[in-house]
């Protein structure tokens, strides 16, 4: 007996849980969504503004004789960093 | 106790061009971008068949890498430059936000994870930057013990052109200038309102150029403050690449008075004008930093790596304005490239090893041998003759000397993105009919596009206004004139050929079948395109080049040692055109 019912369960199971896996995959997306949102009008927003004010004040400036910008042999990382 | 060779495995994706480069003890052993092998142009993905082929060929196992190095900062790009920018562009680049955030969170953000997982690896991982795998790549290769070495390209994580100065085994960075500017985007911005496709067809806009005059000078210069030294600003009220999905909008419309043009609609000849100014401020801009570069470090010599250092015609300028004795590019100058330049990097940067002598060759990919090719085609059920190799050279020329359009498929495949007699479509110069027949029977591609000659490097000055060797098709010169009339399907409109010189050592076979066509018509010129048709990548083995065969107006396969003849092909095989062309997108 178990051995005629235990591929029906199975089927039943592996078809729900494909069916729920594209459905929280979908909910994943959508939430991912309206969190990214979030962050980007309140976190983003906000600093985004101050960083526009700070250029305000810094405009003016006069523009450099070349545009060039040296390498600081520092700043370029060792080879196990990502950054 | 002999000590173990280091083998280094450098890998660039996730932006354009994957590819993987194998390095064992400072010698190239294998190096292939993933499109080959999964037939989709340009693929991103991570090259998982280029490292498989490349461990195969070495007959190595990942356990056995001493290093595995990405040819890029992620975390660099990610949280300064992408980050930066949307700060910056904010409100705008909601949409472009979004996207990133969802690209960098599911994948660019694990690379180390993914390699891991990927090749089984747990050995150490190691990271160069963008423009330093560049700079690598080509000051490595290029033989000089020292030199001014320049990377231009769109964009590495902040740096889209740098100046570096190379010495023996040393490599040092020392200017760059960073994105938003950058004469690659700049390049591609202009190649999207040309309609072609950005970060692909920058090729065309190059090829349509000679077809135009620069016209638009002075409003290609309204786009960018360019000073003496060669540094650079773009006007960006003209770009949107930094907040939108579109390179350019409607400034760039109202400044030149016309509209974007629509993909594949005609050519105007204000399209031909604009891609003559682009192509003339590109090359203003190049002597520039040439220029200043020199200045910079004294050196004699300059290598140049980057996409931008695929515009042969401005490496031509450059060469022929006399400001360096010589100069070394990088053959597979864009990302693909920066694989190999991250390997070699790390090779001399943490393993101290020796430096490599000048590339000869970019014969790095996977070969098939003659009982591969033999079994393949017997399988295949198709009529072939199988030769020697001395028959197979000889009957090559022979069928060369016309009209017929021949694929040629031997040895090692080629690194980087051009066809070098390895993965060849070849066909006669002195036939002008062969110049449309390729483009519109062979390729499907659009009829101004310019074939490059492939010449007896011993032959070079006979043809053509060059006096050193250009192996891997980096170098445009004009044909002489008095060759013009002789070598028609190569000869641009404006005179000019992207030429390919050849001799014994890079690639015996192939100088051999020039030699034979040169016994029998005098002419050491051939034309020589990529085996592939508009969109596809090119053909990595047997089967591809089979399809490819079959599927367009090609009169002959040469696979190894083993000739096909299209009209003894059976009918039903030679039916699956239309299919065949679908599968690839235009480009
Ligand atoms: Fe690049």
């Amino acid at each position: 007996m178990n051995i005629l019912i235990f591929p029906f369960w199975r089927r039943l199971f592996g078809s729900l849980r494909e069916g729920w896996m594209k459905i929280s995959r979908a909910i994943g997306v959508v939430m991912s969504s309206i969190l990214l949102t979030v962050l980007w009008v309140t976190v983003f927003g906000i600093y985004a503004l101050i960083l526009k004010l700070a250029h305000l004040f810094g405009a003016g400036k006069s523009r450099a004789q070349s545009l060039w910008i040296p390498v600081n042999p520092e700043e370029t990382g060792g080879l196990s960093n990502q950054f | 106790m002999i000590a173990k060779p280091v083998a280094i495995l450098g890998l660039s994706c996730f932006y354009h061009d994957s590819a993987a480069a194998l390095v064992i003890d400072g010698k190239i052993v294998f190096a292939a971008q993933e499109e080959r092998f999964t037939r989709k142009k340009h693929d991103e993905s991570f090259p998982a068949n280029a490292v498989r082929h490349a461990l195969d060929y070495a007959g190595i196992s990942a356990k056995e890498l001493d290093a595995v190095v990405f040819y890029e900062k992620p975390l660099l790009k990610f949280l300064e430059r992408i980050l930066q920018t949307q700060l910056k562009v904010w409100p705008r680049g909601f949409i472009l936000f979004h996207r990133a955030m969802h690209e960098w969170m599911g994948k660019k953000l694990w690379i180390p994870q993914t390699i891991q997982k990927e090749l089984k690896y747990k050995g150490p991982i190691m990271f160069t930057s963008h423009h330093e795998s560049h700079a690598a790549s080509a000051f490595f290769c290029s033989g000089f013990d020292d030199a001014a070495v320049v990377t231009v390209d769109g964009v590495g994580e902040w740096a889209t052109t740098t100046i570096g100065y190379g010495h023996g085994k040393e490599l040092k960075m020392l200017k760059e200038i960073h994105f938003p500017d950058s004469l690659g985007l700049l390049y591609s911005a202009l190649t999207y309102y040309l309609g072609f496709k950005v970060n692909s067809a920058e090729y065309k806009v190059m090829g349509l150029a000679p077809y135009g005059q620069p016209k638009y000078l002075k409003e290609m210069r309204e786009l960018i403050e360019l000073l003496s030294d060669g540094s650079f600003a773009l006007r960006m009220k003209y770009f949107n690449y930094e907040y939108g999905l579109t390179m350019t909008g409607k400034k760039i419309e109202q400044l030149f008075h016309e509209p974007t043009r629509r993909s594949e609609s005609p050519l105007t000849q204000f399209h031909k004008d604009v891609a003559s100014s682009l192509q003339a401020l590109t090359e203003e801009v190049m002597l520039k930093i040439a220029a200043h570069a020199r200045e910079l470090t004294g050196s004699e010599n300059l290598c140049l790596a980057g996409g931008v250092a695929l515009n042969c015609v401005a490496n031509g300028k450059i060469l022929k304005s006399g400001l360096f004795k010589d100069m070394f590019i990088q053959p597979a100058a864009g990302d693909a490239g920066g694989a190999l330049g991250a390997a070699l990097s790390v090779w001399h940067r943490k393993f101290s090893g020796e430096r490599l002598s000048r590339l000869e060759n970019v014969y790095f990919g996977p070969e098939y041998s003659d009982p591969q090719i033999d079994e393949f085609l017997k399988a295949e059920g198709l009529p072939f003759e199988k030769l020697s190799e001395q028959d197979i050279i000889e009957k090559t020329a022979s069928l060369l000397v016309g009209e017929n359009v021949i694929g040629w498929f031997q040895d090692r495949m080629e690194f980087g993105p051009r066809s070098l007699g390895s993965r060849s479509i070849i066909a006669d110069a002195r036939n002008a009919a062969n110049w449309q027949k390729v483009n519109l029977k062979i390729k499907f591609r659009e009829s101004f596009r310019p074939f490059a000659p492939t010449v007896l490097e011993e032959r070079t000055a006979d043809y053509f206004d060059l006096d050193r060797p250009s192996p891997y098709m980096l170098l445009v010169a004009d044909v002489h004139e008095n060759r013009r009339a002789e070598i028609p399907a190569v000869t641009h409109v404006d005179g000019s050929a992207r030429i390919q010189t050849i001799n014994k050592n890079q690639h015996p076979k192939y100088y051999a079948l020039l030699k034979a066509f040169e016994r029998r018509t005098g002419c050491g010129v051939i034309i020589n395109t990529s085996f592939n048709v508009r969109g596809e990548p090119i053909v990595e083995s047997p089967k591809d080049a089979l399809n490819c065969f079959l599927n367009t107006g090609m009169d002959y396969l040469v696979l190894g040692n083993c000739l096909l003849k299209k009209t003894e092909m059976p009918v039903e095989r030679l039916k699956g055109r239309e299919k065949y062309l679908k599968a690839f997108q235009l480009d």
